[in-house]
């Protein structure tokens, strides 16, 4: 079989097809309840003021421990508020809202990988830039 | 995985109709052909299964507080390596690293229409 050795840059009539159930695939997931409460639940964690006051709590904390500055004093410190973060009720109903989306994906992916033969998650993921430093 | 999660069924038509047209891609079907010629070869599976299990002792003697010897780590690369060329093996991952671009490009178009990455929510 020839194919390209840069697959990305080449579509096939497939591909253009599968990007097609893709888009149909995402558009279906977008419009259940489930979807759409964890996205109206991450925008209301983003424009709650409490938790942008303690994100700016814990930025300087971990400022200061990537400085290596007091770092005991700040690491109990970062450990307290990001408890205080978690114990807020909008950050508990996003993470009921969050697990309930995973659920709902991972189901939906399960049936993608099945009928593919590969695991599709799994394998899409875009590998980070390695770009070393 | 929830496996009582009902899907609706206009959801559960698309995720296997979007599944038929992966393996209807010609990397997926040149990397399920390359990973059943491995599949089929008892001695090119007991290999990986081999190092598979190497891995697992060695990483809970690791986790356990051991110091791996030389001999050990010299055992584990060495077995690595045969595995690693060896040529049914090294022809499904090679097909597998060729397939990955295509999938994350599909991927793409997912996270795209939800706005959030389909991949980190979905494995």
């Amino acid at each position: 079989m020839d194919m390209p050795i840069i697959p990305i840059l080449t579509t096939t009539a497939n591909q253009e097809a599968a990007r097609q159930a893709a888009r149909s695939v995402g558009n279906l997931l977008r419009q259940t309840p489930t979807y759409t409460a964890f996205l109206g639940l991450l925008e209301a964690v983003n424009a709650d003021p409490a938790v942008q006051q303690l994100a700016a709590q814990m930025r300087t904390h971990q400022a200061a421990l990537q400085m290596g500055r007091d770092p005991d004093q700040h690491a109990v410190a970062l450990a307290s508020v990001e408890a205080e973060v978690a114990a807020l009720p909008v950050v508990q109903e996003y993470r009921q809202a969050e697990a309930a989306t995973r659920r709902l994906f991972q189901v939906v992916d399960a049936l993608i990988s099945q009928e593919a033969g590969v695991a599709f998650a799994e394998n899409a993921q875009r590998s980070g830039c390695g770009c070393g430093g | 995985m929830d496996t009582t999660l009902q899907l609706p069924a206009a959801l559960h038509e698309a995720a296997r109709a979007f599944g038929q047209a992966i393996r209807a891609d010609d990397y997926v079907s040149a990397y399920l052909e390359a990973r059943a010629r491995a599949e089929a070869d008892a001695a090119t599976t007991e290999l990986e299964q081999r190092l598979a299990s190497l891995y697992d002792e060695l990483l809970a003697r690791q986790q356990a507080g051991e110091t791996l010897n030389q001999e050990q780590r010299t055992a584990f690369y060495d077995l690595r390596r045969q595995v690693q060329t060896q040529p049914r093996l090294s022809a499904r991952d090679e097909a597998l690293a060729q397939l990955k671009p295509v999938l994350a490009d599909l991927a793409s178009e997912i996270s795209a229409t939800l706005a959030v990455d389909y991949t980190a929510l979905a494995r």
